[in-house]
């Protein structure tokens, strides 16, 4: 019997497989202030899904995915398939292996270990009962960042005007950083914070020291104490940075200034307004008026000068006292009724607490430095 | 409030995002979804929906037991 064979063929298959990413990337964020993953895969896992699309072009297979039907799958911990060891398994922890090949990952990878991941599968091709075999490999890694937002906030108005009727002695300025709603501690560890003031003659900023500047008292992480008293006009600044942007620098600045507010001053002669035979004395008296009232004790806040001069042309005045009160002899208004005695005062206030200085150099009392205030000129 | 945070989302929003299969539910019926999850329904209108905003070290507190390792 004579044969002839016929062949059964059919053109070879396109096959791609592909790897679905399901809830997350291959990419996690690790905060660096808090150190938490964004997305934490323990709490929200990523699964990894592989995706087998067929094309066979002579239209048997018709269903493209063919997913569902992948055998063999294998995933590994490595870069391919080479160490069995390194094959995940249902033991291994921080991932689970499902069906066709999927696998969750809830393993978080630090920044400095990326962790490399190798599928393997199969495919029989059901026309020919052909195995085809496909790989994938991916990486998973971590970036390192921070999400700073940060504010920085002193409490004290960017306006301090320093009374000399209250307001004496210290007050403690603290800066508080913030990143968005959470305080980031200016410990010298997160944070820093350097104050700093304002040099009007050289015009630049120095950093505030307690022991170059007389105003200054003390100096900590996060706060500056300073005294009011020694405090004429000075620009405060406060700067901070976070450890994780040092060249990210926030700034506030304060300007500091000695502010008497609206002030009259009048005088009166509260003995001797009229003068006769037996008056002895005049007793004349300054009196501040602020618009909050009465100064009490005026000379204290004040420098105040006491004149007498008389109604008569080209009369001399005649400085007869300092200080709220002054008693002169009444005899300085002679004996003439045509000439009226008149008193007078020139009110001055007076600067914060200077240094007295010789030769540029602070004197010393006891290791104290001493200081004075100067009346100052309207 | 640390800056990480998941979401605690009714079945509503995890359907929407087509999570409910991988993503851990609470006891209460609410799914733990990530903020990359969120973004893609856009966390105003998943807290409009009901979403509710909650640290990662807070889920873990709370939902420990359901946390596989």
């Amino acid at each position: 019997m004579k044969t002839d064979s016929a062949y059964i063929l059919y053109q070879p298959l396109s096959i791609a497989l592909t790897m679905d990413m399901l809830g997350g990337s291959l990419t996690q964020r690790i905060d660096e202030l808090s150190g938490d993953f964004d997305p934490d895969r323990s709490v929200t896992p990523l699964v990894l899904s592989p995706h087998l699309e067929v094309s066979d072009p002579d239209g048997i297979i018709t269903v493209s995915d063919q997913s569902s039907n992948l055998i063999d799958c294998r995933w590994y911990l490595a870069t391919d398939d080479s160490d069995e060891t390194k094959r995940i398994t249902s033991s291994t922890s921080g991932f689970t292996l499902g069906e066709a090949g999927r696998l969750t990952v809830r393993r978080n990878v630090e920044d400095y270990a990326p962790l490399h991941l190798y599928f393997s599968c199969a495919f029989i091709d059901p026309r020919t009962q052909r195995i085809y075999r496909k790989q994938h490999q991916l990486t998973l890694t971590s970036t390192r960042s921070a999400d700073l937002k940060l504010s920085l906030e002193l409490d004290v108005a960017d306006k301090m005007p320093i009374s000399p009727f209250k307001n004496f002695g210290q007050r403690t300025i603290h800066a508080t950083l913030r990143n968005g709603e959470d305080i980031i501690p200016i410990d010298g560890v997160n944070a820093f914070c350097r104050w700093q003031i304002w040099d009007k003659t050289n015009r630049v900023l120095n950093v505030a020291s307690s022991t170059n500047d007389i105003f200054v008292d003390a100096i900590t992480n996060d706060s500056i104490t300073i005294d009011r008293r020694y405090i004429d006009r000075e620009v405060l600044v406060c700067e901070v940075w976070h450890v994780l942007n040092p060249d990210k620098r926030l700034r506030k600045r304060v300007k500091m200034y000695r502010w008497y507010g609206a002030w009259d001053d009048r005088c009166v002669i509260t003995r001797g307004k009229f003068v006769r035979p037996d008056t002895d004395e005049f007793e004349v008296m300054a009196i501040v008026d602020t618009d909050k009232g009465q100064v009490v004790d005026p000379a204290k806040y004040f420098d105040i000068t006491h004149v007498f001069t008389t109604n008569e042309r080209g009369a001399p005045q005649t400085v007869v006292g300092y200080g709220e009160t002054v008693v002169v002899p009444a005899s300085i208004a002679g004996k003439d009724p045509n000439v009226i005695p008149v008193f007078g005062i020139e009110t001055k206030e007076r600067t914060a607490l200077r240094a007295v200085t010789i030769g540029n150099k602070e004197v010393q009392i006891d290791g104290k430095t001493v200081c004075i205030q100067i009346p100052k000129e309207s | 409030m640390k800056p990480v945070k998941v979401y605690l989302s009714p079945k509503s929003v995890a359907d929407h995002l087509h999570l409910t299969e991988i993503r851990l539910q609470t006891p209460e019926g609410l799914y733990i979804l990530s903020s990359q999850d969120i973004r893609a329904y856009g966390r105003e209108e998943a807290l409009h929906d009901g979403a509710v905003e909650m640290s990662i070290e807070e889920c873990k507190e709370t939902y420990n037991h359901l946390i596989e390792r």
